[in-house]
């Protein structure tokens, strides 16, 4: 009864502006259109119609995609910035992309090759002294939960040389910074969405860990606190078979991601990412029945970063040469 | 004549009858308008063509602060408070105006805020597809019923009270 009266009063002018620009969004039948285009000329003219046009006048090549695509969430969270009360949820958001880039900087610091992953512009950490610092080794200058997370994880490496242990420290590091966020806001909505992302989050790891067949200490060491599926529980399925793996957590809302996932003795992680941002959009969509208050703001963010998601396969596959048909296949679904 | 019930006496009774119909009608509107109007004005920087639907959905729960204004400026009237005729009001007589004016005090406030609830939802309706701001008004009006009823039976009882 009080958030009803609460709500409005703290969120009603933010909640209104991103009301009209939800209408706004592309949405099935755009994306449809623009899967089914015929080379990325005229994708560019479909998304010339929405409020992606501008960014892409000068696009190219895949690497001017990927700008493009960072320069408009650089311009959204702008945005958001300017219009949300509670600017604990875009640090929610934007840590994600800090973590990122501390991986990036630390792999390349011990060598590792990076692969497609680059720099984000997104994030809230300063390019230049962080590169130095972690050069260095001088981490000082690094504000918290940051520094700890990176003095653990360089210690760690150290010690073991394994560059999985760089991702592990520092998800854990970020997913218990995005619980606490969620948990201050005193929003179950939140709360759930994050304890859903950490249960995703462990069971690639299980996954991943199966398919290359570590041994139990690897994953007790690697999943994360705070989940739906407790870690006991997953520590105690990793011996056995896949098949009560399955039916163990039949009763979850996973159930059908991790059975559809299997493929033979092994699973398939292709499959899964492609089930994890479906399940996510829409765990999300239940806001879009409550007019008026935290959640709508919450994901309407996720709905953006989802079609950004989106787009950047639709567009760089079309570039890079597949078929309609592939592209369709990897298209998750949408918010609206 | 100076008799009290908890230290007033029928005159200021009649007084404080009229002013909390029409301080709790106002507390009431003003909480169900800030609800409508802040969203709208995030729904209209967007889209400034849907003023006209937001209008009417934001001023909804306004009408019982109008209520509650009515009431109590009645009482003013019927009882000659402004006169001075009201100094002679007894005490029993100043009792009844006021539990008169309760369903008012009390209606207006709770619907107020209510209205402010549906209205805000209207509003957001609004938002995603201008054509439903119809629908979202009728929503809102629902809520409004009970403050009219309470309106009624309030203005009988004060007549009723002035009739002796």
């Amino acid at each position: 009864m009080l958030n009803a009266l609460k709500d409005p009063l703290k969120y009603g002018y933010a909640v209104g502006r991103i009301k009209v620009r939800e209408t706004k969004m592309l949405g099935t039948n755009r994306l449809e259109r623009l899967v089914n285009a015929g080379d990325f000329g005229d994708q560019k003219r479909i998304l010339a119609e929405t409020d992606y046009g501008s960014f892409f006048q000068e696009a190219v090549t895949p690497e001017d995609v990927e700008k493009s695509l960072g320069d408009y969430l650089t311009v959204l969270y702008e945005f958001l910035e300017e219009i949300y009360p509670e600017k604990q949820i875009l640090f929610y958001f934007i840590s994600r992309y800090d973590f990122h880039n501390l991986k990036v900087l630390l792999k390349a610091k011990y060598g590792e090759k990076t692969g497609e992953q680059i720099w984000s512009e997104l994030g809230t950490l300063e390019p230049e002294s962080i590169k130095k610092g972690i050069k260095e080794g001088e981490l000082e200058g690094i504000v918290e939960p940051y520094r700890s997370a990176l003095e653990e994880a360089m210690s760690r490496f150290e010690e073991s040389k394994d560059s999985q242990q760089i991702d592990i420290i520092l998800d854990k590091a970020l997913y218990e910074l995005l619980y606490m966020i969620a948990k201050k806001q005193k929003n179950k909505f939140f709360i759930d969405y994050v304890r859903s992302s950490i249960d995703i989050v462990n069971l690639k790891v299980f996954m991943r860990a199966k398919n290359l067949n570590k041994e139990q200490e690897f994953v007790e060491d690697a999943l994360l606190e705070r989940g739906f599926v407790s870690k006991e529980k997953l520590i105690l399925l990793y011996p056995e078979s896949l098949d009560i793996f399955v039916k163990e957590l039949k009763e979850t809302p996973y159930a059908m991601m991790v059975r559809d996932s299997v493929e033979g003795q092994k699973f398939d992680l292709d499959i899964f990412d492609r089930k994890e941002d479906d399940f996510l959009v829409r765990y999300i969509k239940i806001a879009k029945y409550i007019p008026v208050g935290l959640e709508p703001l919450i994901s309407y963010i996720m709905a953006k970063e989802n079609e950004v998601k989106t787009l950047r396969i639709i567009l760089i596959g079309k570039l890079s040469g597949l078929s309609a048909q592939t592209i369709k296949e990897r298209v998750r679904v949408q918010y609206v | 004549m100076n008799e009290t019930f908890l230290w007033l006496n029928g005159y200021q009774w009649t007084v404080l009858a009229a002013s909390l119909s029409v301080i709790f009608g106002g507390i009431g509107s003003c909480i169900g308008i800030t609800s409508a109007a802040k969203m709208s004005a995030g729904v209209l920087a967007e889209d400034p063509d849907k003023f006209g639907g937001l209008l009417v959905l934001s001023i909804l729960p306004g009408t019982q602060g109008i209520y509650g204004f009515i009431t109590g400026l009645l009482v003013v009237v019927f009882f000659g408070l402004l006169g001075g005729d009201g100094k002679s009001i007894v005490l029993a007589q100043g009792m009844r105006i006021f539990l008169g004016c309760l369903p008012v005090m009390i209606m207006c406030l709770i619907s107020g805020i209510y209205q402010g609830v549906v209205s805000t939802a209207g509003v957001a309706m609004v938002a995603k597809r201008g054509e439903t701001a119809g629908q979202g008004m009728i929503l809102s009006a629902l809520v409004e019923t009970y403050a009219v009823l309470s309106l009624v039976v309030s203005l009988f009882l004060i007549m009723a009270a002035q009739a002796g």
